[in-house]
Formats: C-alpha cells, structure tokens, sequence
C-alpha cells in the first residue's frame, strides 16, 4: 500500500504537489487523470523516488522511497525508453540491464510479452516506432514482476488493438499476482475502461478520489414523464445533482443507491421512466461541479 | 519504518559490469587509440606530438594526455547517464543507491583506465618489436617502461580528479555548456594541476616550507601525496556530491544548502584574499604593527571581512534569484569569519619561525644540488636517452651533498637575499614574487640543510648566484664525478634520428668514457678557460667530443630541431669517430633517396629553372662555405653559360662521389634545392635535399672547390667565408 501524506514538492515558486493525502490500496489499477501540468508526473516521480518531496511522507509498506533500494525494489518505474538508452541498445539488451537490477525479473514472461505485442528482442530501441517503444516500456516493466508499476501516460496514443492488448495485460498482472498498477492520463477515457480506482488530480492536489465502478454507480441519470406538472420541488428527497425540463420530460441526474432511488420515482407513478448510465466524464463533471470546479478548467 | 540508504552497499558488482557494457565502446576506443600512441612512443613520436597539440610535454606524453582526455569522456558519460534530465526518470528509479551508482560507475572507468594502461604497453611492445626489424628505426627507444609508467600513474591520478572535479561540478550546476566549457579548460591546460603541484614542490621558503620544511626529495613526496590526496579528496566529494544531488534542483543551488554555503564561502574566500592582495602593501605594513598594536590590524581585517561579507551575499542573491534568501544565509559567515580569523594566529606563528631562519654560512650544515639548478644538462643525453637509465641516474645527482665553503657561501647569500624579500616591508613583494611563482611554475633549486636538520629548497632566482652556485659546484670534485658519471647513460640509446641506431651511440658513450669528468663537465657546462669550441646556440642536439691534445677539442655540433640539417661544422683534421660515423651515416641516407639520380640529372643536364643552395667544404683543417644562388635571368649570358656549366660539373661530382662515402677524407656537407618546371604539364617540380655529406677524392674535391670560387663569386648572391678553426 501507497501512503502519501501530506505531500508537498515545490519547483521555484510553483507547487506541483500540494499538501497531497491519499492511500493506493494494494492490488488495483489506479489511475490518476488530470491536465497538463496538473501534478501527476510529479507524483509519480516522488513514487518512484526519483525525485525528493520537501514535506509530507510517502511510504510503500511502511517505507520511504528516495534513495532506498530495498523500497525501490517493489517498483518499476515505467520511463522513456528513447531519452534513456544508448543509439545501439536493443530490446533485449535492455531487458538484460533490468534483469540485472531487478531479481525477480523474468526471462520467459519478457519473451511471452514481446511475442503477445509481435516485438523482436533484438529490434534497437531507437529504430522503433513511438507505439512500439511504449509497448516496450510495458513488456520491461511487467517483466520485471515488481509490486508495484508506475505508467507515465504510457498507453496515451497507443493505436485501440495495441491499448487492449496492454489494459488486458494489465488486468492479468493484477489478478495473477496482485500487483498494484499506477496509471496517469490527461484524457479520462484512456482510463475509463481500465482502471478501478480513479483520482483527480488538479493543481497539485487530488480533488476527487474514488472506485470507478461506485462513481457509476453513485450517479446516474433518469428521463422522466408525469401525467400531471412536476417541478424541481417533487424531488427534494433527492440528492439531485442536475434538473432539466423539457415540456413533460424531466431529465435529472442523481446521486445516491441507484436501486433505492429508482423504486422511490417508481412510487412517484411516472408515465415514463428510464435509467440511463453516464459516462465517466459526464460523472466527474457532475462531481466537479458539486465541488465547486468546472470540469472544463481542470480538463 | 526503514528509512534511509545507510546499508546499501557502496559497490554492486552486477551494476557495476552493465556500466561495464554501457562504457565499452568508449573503452575500446580510446585502448586502442593508446595501443598506436603506445606504437609511436616507441619511436619517440609521442613527446613531440604531445607538444604539438598539446603545447606542452609536461603530462609524459601524449599516451598521458590522451589518458587524461579519457577521463574527461568518462565525466561525460556519467552526466549524460545519471545527472542529464533525460536520465533521471530511467537511473533514479532504479533499485540502486546512488552512492552505489557513481561508485559503481568509478569503478568501471578505473577498470577501463587500466585497459588502457594495459594497451598502452601493448603498442609500446609491439613497437619495440617492429623496432627489431632491420631498417625500421631499430636505434631509437625513447620511451622507458618505468618512466612511462610513471607518467600514466601520473595521468591517471590527474584524470581521476577532472572525472571527479566534473562529476561535483555537474551535481552542482548541472548545465551541459558549463561541464562543456569546464573539460575544455582542463583539456587546454592538462598540467594546471601538476603545475601547481609541481610549483608547490619547486618553491622554496614560501609558507608550506616554513609550515614544512621537508626537503627536496620531501616535497617530490609532497607533491605525489597532494596528487594522490587530491584524486581522493575529489572522488569523495564527488560520491557525497553525487549522493546527495537532488535532480530536480538542477540549476538551482538554493536547494542544495550545503553544497551552497560551501562554494558561498569559497566565493567569499577568494574575493577576501583578492582584497589583501590588492591592499597587499597596506595590509603588510600593518600586520607586523599589528602584532605589536591589536587596534592597528583591526582595519584591514575588518576591511577583507566586509570584502567577503559583500562577495557571498552577491553571490547568493544571484544565485537564489531572493534577496531575502540570500540575507538570511548571512547566518553562516560567523564560521567564515572564525576561519578568516583563525589564519592570523597561524600566520603569527608562521611569522615567527620565519623571522628565527638564519642562513648565514656558519649555520648551514651542507648544500645538496640537483641538475636543473645550472640549466639544462642533458645535451648530449638527449641524444642517447634511456629514460629509464636517467630516472636512476637523477636519484643519484639529487643526492649531491656538497660542504664545500665556497658553495655553502654563494647559497647562504642567496637564501639570506631571498628571505629578506619576505621580510619587513618587502613583505609584498615576497607575497606578490610568491603568487607570481605559483602561477608560472619551476624555478631550478638547490637544497639547503641548516645545523638543525631542517632542508629549505632554495629558489635560485638570481642569476648572479646561479651561476656563482654552478660555477662553485662544477669545482667541486664530488659533483663532477657523480653528475658526469657515464654510467647515467651507457645504456642509453638514440632517441633522433633514429637512423643513427645503436652503433653509433655506442660510439659516442666511447669517446665520452675516455674524457675525464671534468672534461666532460667542460663541454656540457660551457664551464672551463679552455676553448672548447663548444656552439652554444646548438638546442638540444649533439655533441660529440674527443680529445686532440691536451686542451684543444675537435667538436661537431649536429644539432637543431628536427636534427635534420647541419648548423655548424668546426673540426680539426681529427675528426671524431662519432662525427664520421654521422657523416658516413648521413651520406649514406641521401645516397639513398629515390630521388638522388633524377637530381644529379637535372644537374648535368640543365633541365632545372633554378638551383639554389650551400655547399660546405670540410677537411684539410678549414671549412669553407659557399652559395650556390639562383642561376636563372638575372646574370648576363656569360655568367650564366658559366653557372650552367658548374652546375653540370656538379651534378658529375656528386655522381662519383656515390659509393665513396667514408672512404674519402674529403668531406663536403652539401645543402641543395632543384627546382624545374614541366613546360607542357605546367607542373612544378622540387627537389630539397635538405642537408648531407659527400666524401669526395682529391681530384673531385679540389675541382668542386675551384667552381664554387670561380663560377659564382661575380656574383651578388655569392658569399664565402672562411672559418678558421
């Protein structure tokens, strides 16, 4: 488990990470989205210890990261290849140079990952296309079996066979072996389908944290129609996050247990009623919204 | 909860053969660029090459520099791998100290640097090897193992603090152009450091020898110590450095506080000494009041103070870009002021000692003198060096102990008038001769030893007593014996030209073992009232020397830069055997060239546009000298017919003077250039053949004798003059 605490990293008179709180669980797909700029690489650089926060805490199993290997040891920080090798360095070259500097990486899953993404190990990082790099990215780091996988907006941009390929590889690597896996994206939908918890990550600070699924779950949209005239008032036991009318139809987006909820309107007797699921976006944007922030903005 | 890095290990041996692969190609080159420098050395050529780019042979040789260069790519590999932005996300994240990284790292290159040491000996055997082919400059070995090894250690050493030097600087600024510009500098002046080591060795009576008076032979030891010490210190700071880098920082030495406050300080240290130098004369005037007067001395320190309070804010607000940043590290100059502080008591007691020096004669136990301190010796041993030999033979003259009063005498003034620099008001100019020293370097030296045991290296600035000091060695019978001791290069061999080859330094050491030390001393110092004959503008070249009678010599001086051209001719008709076998050699060679029959061609068949040069008649007790000028458009037809028809009696000559070479007795040394253009192809054709000896018979010799007088004193360009010997 992922405990930061009251993070703070400064750079110049700019706070990228800004007295930050939150707890990664074990085992799960974590993925942080926000804009540029928002923190997030920041924060996975103090994850991986790359850089040195200037306050607050952050432990993995009770342990601090900078510059301590035993910590780093259950992380894999998932880097450019191009800016870190040399012009002649392969694949397999660099799978040589973490299996040296990772004890549990594995050979075998490394040549079974290249093959499942039709990579040669012997093809040289630098003659590759920027798609094939990120899946190179991949294949090390889930080859090196660590605890915990730090994705820098790795799967941005990779073409829709590429992207499933990898979600699925990662889904095995949490199921398999439990695996924590961290992902960021400034484009929500690249992590829509993959993650299942998801933060928010605005001016350095996590203003929204939560597992995909209860989001989803939690807010949700009804078309309504009622014989007779209904205004916002005939839902005040409801926690409503949005009121539309249109002639008799009624379109509101609530929050709260969907089941419940949905026998309450039954109750109202509406003429129509329908239940429709929002999108990942359209939830954040209803969540940003109650909070005070415009989705726009932090998008 | 576990927290630090304190148990990594400083070395992991896994990380440390990746880095092995990572520096593999950087290795390999540069061991083989050392394998062929090694193959030069072994014909002498990295010496004069090192001058050559280099402009200076101080780092051994060009092996040595391009040991050095090695060390500045291995920095460079280092940036660009572990502090460059590109490699933070990769290097940092790994499960690895970054101790263990830089000292992983080290290791790697110093495995490498011992490849190249390796490789370097490899090309220098497999040169002695190729040395072994007849024909294939089978007489020159100028490269010592020991020496060369010596200087490598040397190199490495010094290599070892650039790596280390840039590796702190990188952690400190980060900028790719400042490391750029950093190696640069160390790259253009490879001796700074060694320079400065060696200024600290070679000076005598400043601050370290009153701190130390260890000696001549105590500050060589010095002086390898401060290297080695150096290397170390640097390669510590450069682990901590490194260590304790914060990547994201880069560029911003605020977030590096102790690192800040170190170069703050030194900042402010060297701005503080600047401000005594420049009120160097106030300063000293009152310092020795100040000893007397407390309130006197308050001025100028307050003064240096408020100079180094001034020059670490500055350098602080630029540096932190916040005034209120930079204010509050003001903290920190209690400690420089207590540092400041803490060198006047030093300096007292430095004072003192000093002022209870006494030189006079009466208190001076004896006076050892090295080579360097009457110039250079060497002359003839350049010829015939064996570095290895010599390096034996230098111990030995360093252990020159002379009692004699007179030498005792000449040192005694000399220290007395070099110390009294230092004294009083002329404290200044002490100061300011003593920083001037650093900075430009060796000074020749003489070691005196004081009743007490303590050695002051004495500076031998003045040319007065230098050569008072030399002249009194030179009659000391114990210096000439050991420092005119043959044995220093009896196994030497021809450095240049190389074709001169073994027998003829074996000839050489011949004649010099028949000459008595003082004889010797004679030719090599200048030193005697005996008229030598000895050309003192000769650099460097040879002179071979025997004796005729009992005070005339015959000399040859065959000398000058490339060794390539003879400068000057003054025998008797009793030629040195060493002189003949060079003459004979000489001829030999130019008999050889390719080119010699297409000129004596040209010569007799008057296909030439212009022929100009010298001629240089040598035998029968007199040298005669003439010039053969262009010949072409600028005399009547008469004259010219009759230069054309000289020319082509000479070319007939040097025709039968083939195969006669050192048979004859008449010796002519013959500096000739050919030039001709080719009508049709438009091409210019040129012929120099440098300098060579013919050994002509008498009918040839007299003939060649009457044209050179004859067919060219009419005209202007002619000169003859004659040298009596």
């Amino acid at each position: 488990m992922i405990q930061i605490t009251n993070l703070t990293k400064t750079f110049g008179q700019t706070k990228a990470v800004d007295d930050m709180t939150c707890t990664i669980p074990d085992g799960c797909i974590f993925g942080m989205v926000g804009a540029n700029g928002a923190g997030k690489s920041t924060l996975l650089r103090l994850i991986a210890g790359v850089y040195m926060q200037d306050s607050g805490t952050i432990t993995i199993n009770g342990e601090t990261i900078y510059d301590n290997p035993s910590a780093k040891e259950n992380i894999v920080f998932s880097s450019d290849l191009m800016r870190t090798v040399s012009s002649g360095a392969t694949l397999k070259r660099m799978a040589d140079f973490y299996a040296t500097v990772y004890k549990k990486f594995s050979y075998e899953k490394f040549e079974h990952l290249a093959s499942v993404f039709g990579l040669k190990p012997k093809m040289r990082i630098r003659a590759m296309s920027k798609g094939m790099t990120k899946q190179s990215q991949t294949i090390l780091a889930l080859s090196c079996n660590a605890k915990m996988i730090l994705f820098d907006e790795t799967f941005d941009g990779l073409d829709p066979v590429a992207r499933n390929v990898a979600k699925k590889l990662l889904y095995r690597e949490v199921c398999d072996n439990g695996t924590t896996i961290l992902v960021t994206s400034h484009s929500l939908r690249e992590l829509e389908d993959t993650c299942d918890q998801l933060a928010m990550v605005y001016k350095g600070k996590i203003v929204l944290q939560s597992d995909v699924e209860g989001l989803k779950t939690k807010l949700f949209k009804v078309q309504l129609a009622f014989a007779d005239e209904r205004d916002r008032s005939a839902f005040d036991g409801f926690d409503v996050l949005s009121f539309n009318k249109a002639g008799k139809v009624i379109n509101l987006i609530l929050k709260g247990d969907r089941d419940e909820s949905e026998a309450r309107i039954k109750a109202m007797d509406p003429v129509l009623m329908e239940v429709l699921p929002l999108s990942l976006e359209e939830v954040f944007t209803y969540e940003m919204d109650t909070m005070g922030y415009r989705f726009e903005e932090i998008m | 909860m576990a927290t630090t890095n304190n148990h990594a290990p400083l070395f992991s041996g896994k990380y440390y053969k990746e880095l092995l692969k990572e520096l593999k190609t950087i290795g390999i080159i540069f061991a083989a660029i050392q394998v062929f420098f090694g193959f030069l050395g072994a014909f002498g050529i990295g010496q004069g090459l090192a001058l050559l780019v280099f402009g200076t042979t101080s780092g051994g040789s060009l092996s040595s520099n391009i040991y050095s260069i090695f060390f500045i790519v291995a920095a460079f590999n280092f940036y660009i791998g572990h502090i460059a932005r590109n490699s933070w996300d990769f290097r940092l994240s790994l499960p690895i100290a970054k101790k263990t990284m830089i000292v992983s790292h080290m290791a790697a290159v110093l495995t490498y640097a011992a490849l190249i040491f390796v490789a370097n000996y490899v090309g220098v055997l497999i040169g002695e090897l190729v040395r072994l082919i007849p024909g294939a400059g089978g007489g020159s070995v100028p490269v010592g193992f020991g020496e060369q090894a010596v200087s490598l250690i040397k190199a490495l050493l010094e290599g070892v603090a650039t790596y280390s030097g840039l590796i702190i600087l990188a952690c400190i600024i980060g900028r790719f152009m400042t490391l750029l510009i950093a190696a640069g500098s160390a790259l253009v002046l490879p001796d700074l450091f060694s320079g400065f080591v060696a200024a600290v060795r070679e000076r005598g009576l400043n601050t370290l020898s009153i701190i130390l008076p260890v000696g001549i032979r105590g500050m060589k030891v010095l002086s390898w110590a401060l290297l080695v010490f150096g290397a170390v210190a640097l390669t510590v700071i450069a682990v901590v450095a490194y260590s304790k880098h914060r990547v994201e920082t880069s560029g911003k030495p605020a977030r590096a506080p102790w690192i800040h406050i170190l170069i703050g300080l030194a900042f402010a240290a060297a701005a503080g000494l600047l401000a005594a130098i420049i009120g160097a004369a106030y300063y000293w005037t009152h310092y020795d009041a100040a000893l007397d007067n407390k309130g006197v001395i308050i001025g100028p320190i307050i003064a240096v103070i408020l100079v180094m309070i001034i020059a670490y804010f500055v350098y602080m607000w630029i540096s932190m870009k916040s005034f209120k940043g930079a204010a509050k590290r003001l903290m920190f100059l209690p400690i420089a002021m207590l540092v400041i502080l803490a060198a006047f008591p030093i300096a007292k007691g430095v004072d003192k000692k000093w002022e209870k020096l006494d030189f006079s004669a009466s208190n001076i136990k004896y006076v050892r003198v090295t080579d360097a301190a009457f110039g250079n010796v060497s002359g003839i041993y350049t010829m015939i060096y064996d570095f290895g030999s010599v390096a034996k033979g230098d111990s030995g003259v360093y252990n020159i102990k002379l009692t004699d009063p007179a030498v005792i005498d000449i040192a005694s003034k000399s220290a007395i008038e070099y110390k009294a620099l230092g004294d009083g008001d002329n404290k200044s100019d002490f100061l300011s001769n003593m920083i001037s020293g650093y900075l430009t370097a060796s000074i020749d030296i003489a070691e005196i030893t004081l009743n007490d045991g303590s050695k002051w290296a004495l500076p031998m600035v003045s040319n007065e007593y230098t050569s008072g000091l030399r002249n009194a060695a030179l009659n000391n019978s114990e210096f000439i014996e050991r420092a005119m001791s043959i044995d220093r290069v009896k196994n030497g061999r021809v450095v240049d030209p190389d074709w001169l080859g073994r027998d003829f330094s074996k000839v050489l050491i011949g004649e010099l073992e028949k000459l008595t030390p003082e004889e010797r001393a004679s030719v090599m110092y200048e030193f005697s009232e005996i008229d030598l004959h000895y050309d003192g503008s000769v650099i460097g070249g040879y002179t071979s020397v025997t004796p005729v009678d009992q005070d005339v010599y015959a000399t040859v001086s065959l000398a000058s830069w490339s060794y390539d051209h003879l400068i000057k001719v003054r025998l008797n008709d009793k030629l040195p055997e060493s002189s003949k076998l060079y003459m004979q050699k000489s001829a030999e060679r130019f008999h050889k060239a390719n080119d010699f029959a297409d000129m004596v061609d040209r010569l007799k068949s008057g296909k030439y546009d212009e022929v100009y040069g010298d001629l240089t008649f040598i035998g029968g007790g007199q040298t005669e000298w003439c010039n053969i000028a262009s010949c072409k458009g600028e005399y009547s037809g008469a004259q010219e017919k009759m230069q054309q028809d000289a020319i082509k009696r000479l070319g007939e000559i040097l025709e039968n003077s083939r195969g006669s070479v050192g048979k004859e007795k008449n010796i002519v040394s013959f500096n000739l250039n050919v030039y001709s253009v080719d009508g049709a192809a438009g091409r210019r054709y040129s012929f120099n053949f440098g300098s060579g000896f013919f050994a002509l018979n008498d009918k040839d010799f007299e003939e060649l004798k009457s044209i050179m007088l004859n067919a060219f004193s009419n005209n202007s360009y002619d000169e003859i003059q004659e040298n009596d010997v």
